[in-house]
């Protein structure tokens, strides 16, 4: 709405910058991250709509634009590495090998989904596969990022963790805490700041003075990074460099992946607050159209070999919904006390 | 007499003391630009600038911690918790430090802060979105502790705890924005308030009393209508405020009734039910023809899918059922 | 396939919203995404916009209706479709969780209220004499006090001439006195005393019960006495100054406890009704009278009385005669007890004793055994009343 703010935003960004395919990703391996891209921005895209209509409810934030990050971020992780997740938690979970019909039926809190119907959208996770859980209070993610990277350093097993987390989390007293003690101690974490300018209604500008976030990693002695967060290459080769960094012992680095909300907070915000005709711009920026263009203009496939591979992902997402719609079912009322406590045991 | 929102009872109320108290301001995410997630602060920014209406980063420790210090120090804060849930982020600055800071420092210390914090489940917000902490301030001596559900009571005691001296935690029911009901209008609206400690009866009855707040007063007078149908005759209280919490009244209703139902949204283990039945016994134990009998939320983490969330909210249902076992002799 | 659209929550909040205006009509196609309506939430007025594509075929709500969200507005057919109404079953289900009761410890011995020990140490009661209002449950406040309403140990409060209380004789009593008086003087009463097997006559009432039809034991008794003075036409009849009148009607009354005390509702011509009907006229009449409300033309008259004091537990009484009728009736409590069976077996039966109180100037004893021997068989074949 104010001028002054949309200028902020226009200067915020950094320019549309190239997508170059790094050392050592083969065209498999890009297209199917392309293909990860667009599994998440489908499930995103159909979870608005089930939304409005009532199907999913309570709380559900899009990861939609920002699907190059938990893409080019998740594809240097094995299974046993560990992410931390925020409220918008569908990206890094779809990005992190995470079920989709199990992600669809947990939406529509059906007893087959990831957390068996008890946790929905907001609290989405497979701890399985390393996702640590979403969660609703912002920065709650750090510590554990923290304390996932001291068992790695204790037990010595190699692994890695990435802390997703958003400009908002940023100013979490947490986040000063977190990062101190993974920098002073030399552990393997990864702090990425998924920067969309927005904390619900509130712009960065307004409650950082220093918005190029990546500086403050000076304050705690390691490096800080700033990359373009639409640029899923991008954010692949600076989080390979952090994680070999980490495994051999190097310690954590800050990554600011800098790039803009496109849709709401959460899935029926109008953003009144927001200067809506300016945003439109930004789509120009987003991540999935992007690769898609780089395929074409790189030769490495076709419009149409293209759209095979978008239209696959929207099928699987329509599969998806119809398993959770469909073949599941709703959680036996004598599950309501299950795993408060640990081995089956029950204090009513 | 107007009919008002709670909601706009509320943004009523901030409109009209800040008007008169230029000291009062307020913190809380996106409380300015876009009024609160809720509504509830909708142009109070446009009214009365950036400087007393601010967005804050998302640092509740912070945040709250400074609304102690100002407070402090000549100013009369208003903080902004969006969930109440989240209160655990600032509880060291509010327990350790708002409670305690007069009694600590010679009684020289002035605290005039209001935390509002709105709590209360249903619409499968889940875990981390559903939860009642009254019960841990109401153990913290040097808080007031209030949960107002009716639109005249929630702006008359907002203007109190504007108006009071000491850190107030004000509870808002999340669910409750809606909700209509009559307020003053004109001069009467703008200079009434409605006093701590005092609680409503809402109606009156012979056969037993309930007590209740917030969400769950709404709930017991549904009941007590539909109980009268049977032929039970239901005295219900609204509580409005928790600490201090109106004993008088409710004893005076037991005196007549001798029996009682505690009702409260939150899980039923460590919740005010608890204390306030204690205090009953304390108060009154020779008055109670039967052992008094509390409503509350099942002692499980909110969960997510919506079946399974009904069966832990406490609903009409739970509370029509305690009424029966308190009036079975058994 | 033709798709519903509810109307879409567009806020967390969002319950409702008010319809300012339809932007589509019937027969419009819409694509997802396209707005729909203009409508009113608590926010703002807002377009609506589709979230299915295809062609109109119905709107369900109308502008100036506040709708609920979830609910359906609006629906869309694909090409070439065809819209028939179906009608939505609504599925309630009702799930309770199991969560096991806390234990409760049940004490041994007498339980009791606070308030309830309380009132009954004021009282100077000893409250283990007091009986729970549930058996095994708990004493409470009115339990105490109906024991004390029982017992009547409240301390006397003494007026003048050392009495509790001083109560002038009623105009009631004082006509029930006159007659019993009236009765015990004028008439030379003999008794005949006899017991009767009612299981048959408890075996109609069930099946008629097992019809919905509400007979009670002295409805039948009554039915029987009818039929009865039918055949023995003798008791049917009063002594008036030098004449025996015979009377015509058989009017049986039936002897009725209210709180102003005994009265007589009296069924006219019994004989000529039916047992459903006798049972429903007295039934009414007996509520009446306890109500006081029964106009004293339905208590006079009478040919025949029974009394039946068995639900006290009385065994046999001799009832005194209801002025000026020839015979009166005593009921005794119904009891199980072993009798010899055709074989001198013993079976169980429910034997009760009936005592016919009889006036000697009217009737002497052999008629006055007669009619009871007949009365008697009705009762222990009730099917040969009809």
């Amino acid at each position: 709405m104010d001028k002054k703010t949309n200028e902020f935003i226009k200067e915020a960004l950094p320019a549309l910058t190239e997508l170059k395919a790094p050392e050592g990703l083969s065209v498999e391996e890009q297209k199917k991250m392309f293909r990860t891209m667009c599994l998440i921005r489908e499930f995103d895209t159909q979870v608005r709509k089930l939304w409005m209509k009532n199907e999913i409810y309570g709380l559900a934030h899009s990861y939609v634009g920002a699907e190059a990050i938990a893409v080019g971020a998740c594809e240097n992780l094995n299974k046993d590495d560990f992410i931390t997740s925020t409220h918008r938690g569908h990206g890094h979970t779809i990005a992190k090998g995470g079920d989709i019909r199990a992600m669809m039926a947990e939406l529509h809190g059906k007893y087959e989904g990831l957390n068996r119907g008890k946790g929905g959208s907001m609290h989405i996770a497979d701890v399985d596969i390393g996702m640590l859980g979403a969660t609703g209070i912002v920065g709650s993610g750090m510590p554990i990022a923290l304390g996932s990277a001291i068992s790695a350093h204790v037990l010595k097993n190699n692994r890695v963790t990435i802390c997703f987390h958003g400009d908002g989390g940023t100013n979490q007293g947490v986040w000063h805490e977190s990062i101190n003690m993974a920098a002073a101690w030399n552990l393997p974490a990864i702090f990425l700041i998924e920067n969309n300018q927005y904390a619900i209604a509130t712009e960065i500008g307004w409650v950082a003075k220093e918005t190029n976030l990546y500086k403050r990693a000076i304050g705690y002695g390691i490096e800080g990074v700033q990359i373009d967060g639409f640029n899923v290459f991008e954010v692949y080769k600076s989080v390979k460099k952090a994680v070999e960094k980490a495994r051999n012992g190097g310690g954590p680095t800050l990554i600011e992946a800098r790039f803009i909300r496109l849709l709401g907070h959460f899935v029926a915000d109008d953003q009144w607050y927001r200067n809506l005709d300016e945003t439109q711009m930004f789509w120009e920026y987003e991540p999935v159209k992007r690769m898609k263009e780089y395929f074409v203009s790189k030769n490495l496939m076709t419009e149409s070999e293209v759209d095979v591979i978008w239209q696959s992902a929207v099928d699987e997402v329509a599969d998806a919904v119809y398993y959770a719609q469909n073949e599941c079912s709703e959680p036996p009322v004598d599950t309501l006390y299950d795993d408060i406590y640990a081995d089956g045991e029950i204090i009513y | 007499m107007a009919v008002r929102t709670v909601r706009q009872a509320l943004n009523d109320a901030f409109m009209e003391e800040m008007k008169i108290d230029p000291t009062i301001i307020m913190f809380g995410c996106d409380i300015g630009v876009r009024g609160g997630p809720f509504g509830i602060t909708l142009d109070l920014m446009n009214v009365y600038g950036k400087e007393r209406v601010i967005d804050t980063p998302i640092s509740e420790s912070s945040f709250v911690g400074a609304g102690v210090g100002a407070a402090a120090t000549g100013l009369r804060p208003v903080v902004e918790v969006l969930y109440s849930d989240w209160i655990t982020l600032g509880m060291d600055q509010l327990v350790n430090m708002a409670a305690k800071m007069r009694y600590m420092f010679g009684g020289k210390v002035h605290m005039p802060l209001v935390v509002r914090a709105p709590f209360g489940a249903g619409g499968g917000i889940a875990a981390q979105h559903s939860q009642s902490f009254e019960a841990w301030f109401n153990h913290v001596p040097g808080f007031k502790v209030v949960a107002p559900i009716e639109p005249y009571d929630v702006k008359g005691m907002m203007k109190t705890a504007l108006r009071d001296d000491n850190p107030v935690i004000f509870f808002e029911h999340k669910r409750s924005y809606q909700y209509k009901g009559e307020v003053p209008d004109g001069k009467e609206g703008e200079a009434y308030t409605v006093p701590f400690g005092k609680a409503a009866v809402r109606r009156e009855g012979n056969d037993i009393t309930i007590v209740a707040y917030s969400m769950m007063a709404l709930k017991a007078k549904k009941v007590a209508d539909e109980l009268a149908k049977e032929g039970i005759s239901c005295e219900v209280i609204d509580l409005r405020s928790l600490l201090p919490l109106d004993y008088d009244t409710v004893m005076k209703s037991i005196a007549k009734t001798s029996r009682v139902v505690v009702c409260q949204e939150a899980n039923l283990r460590g919740g005010m039910a608890g204390d306030i039945v204690a205090e009953i016994i304390d108060r009154g134990f020779d008055y109670l023809d039967a052992p008094p009998v509390r409503v509350g939320a099942l002692n499980v983490p909110m969960p997510y899918n919506k079946g399974l969330e009904e069966l832990c909210i406490p609903n009409e249902q739970k509370i029509k059922d305690a009424v029966y076992s308190v009036l079975s002799n058994k | 396939m033709a798709k519903i659209m509810a109307l879409p929550k567009i806020g967390v909040n969002m319950t409702e919203a008010f319809i300012v205006k339809w932007l589509v009509n019937v027969g419009d196609k819409v694509n997802d995404g396209d707005a729909i309506m203009e409508a009113e939430t608590d926010k703002s007025t807002q377009e609506i916009y589709a979230t299915e594509s295809g062609i109109v075929a119905k709107l369900l709500v109308s502008e100036g209706e506040t709708v609920e969200c979830n609910r359906d507005i609006m629906v869309l057919l694909g090409e070439n479709e065809i819209y028939t109404e179906k009608s939505s079953t609504i599925e309630e289900k009702s799930v309770v969780a199991k969560i096991p009761a806390a234990s409760v410890m049940t004490k041994k011995g007498v339980r009791i209220s606070p308030l309830a020990k309380k009132i009954a140490n004021e009282k100077g009661i000893d409250f283990h004499m007091v009986q729970p209002g549930i058996p095994g449950g708990r004493i409470v406040k009115k339990d105490v006090l109906d024991f004390i309403q029982r017992s009547r140990s409240e301390p006397c409060v003494r007026v003048e001439g050392g009495n509790l209380e001083v109560i002038p004789v009623s105009p009631i009593r004082k006509t029930i006195g006159q007659r019993m008086l009236q009765s015990t003087l004028e008439k030379p009463c003999v008794g005949l005393n006899t017991t009767a097997d009612a299981t048959a006559m408890l075996k109609l009432i069930d099946k008629y019960k097992e019809k919905g039809i509400k007979i009670s034991f002295d409805a039948v008794l009554a039915k029987i006495a009818a039929k009865t003075l039918g055949l023995h036409r003798n008791i049917n009849t009063i002594l008036e100054g030098d004449n025996f009148l015979v009377k015509c009607d058989i009017n049986v009354g039936v002897a009725v406890d209210t709180d102003k005390g005994l009265m007589v509702p009296v069924i006219k011509n019994a004989d000529q009704k039916s047992l459903v009907e006798v049972a429903r006229e007295l039934a009414s009449m007996a509520e009446g009278a306890k109500k006081l409300q029964l106009p004293a033309a339905s208590m006079s008259d009478g040919t025949f009385t029974i009394t039946n004091l068995g639900m006290f537990g009385v065994d046999e009484f001799a009832p005194i005669i209801n002025p000026p009728e020839c015979c009166i009736l005593g009921i005794g409590a119904l009891k199980k007890m072993f009798v010899p069976d055709e074989n001198d077996q013993p079976k169980l039966a429910t034997m009760f004793q009936m005592t016919l109180v009889f006036d000697h100037r009217i009737v002497d004893g052999a008629p006055a055994a007669r009619f009871l021997r007949d009365f008697k068989e009705f009762v222990e074949a009730p099917e040969l009343l009809i």
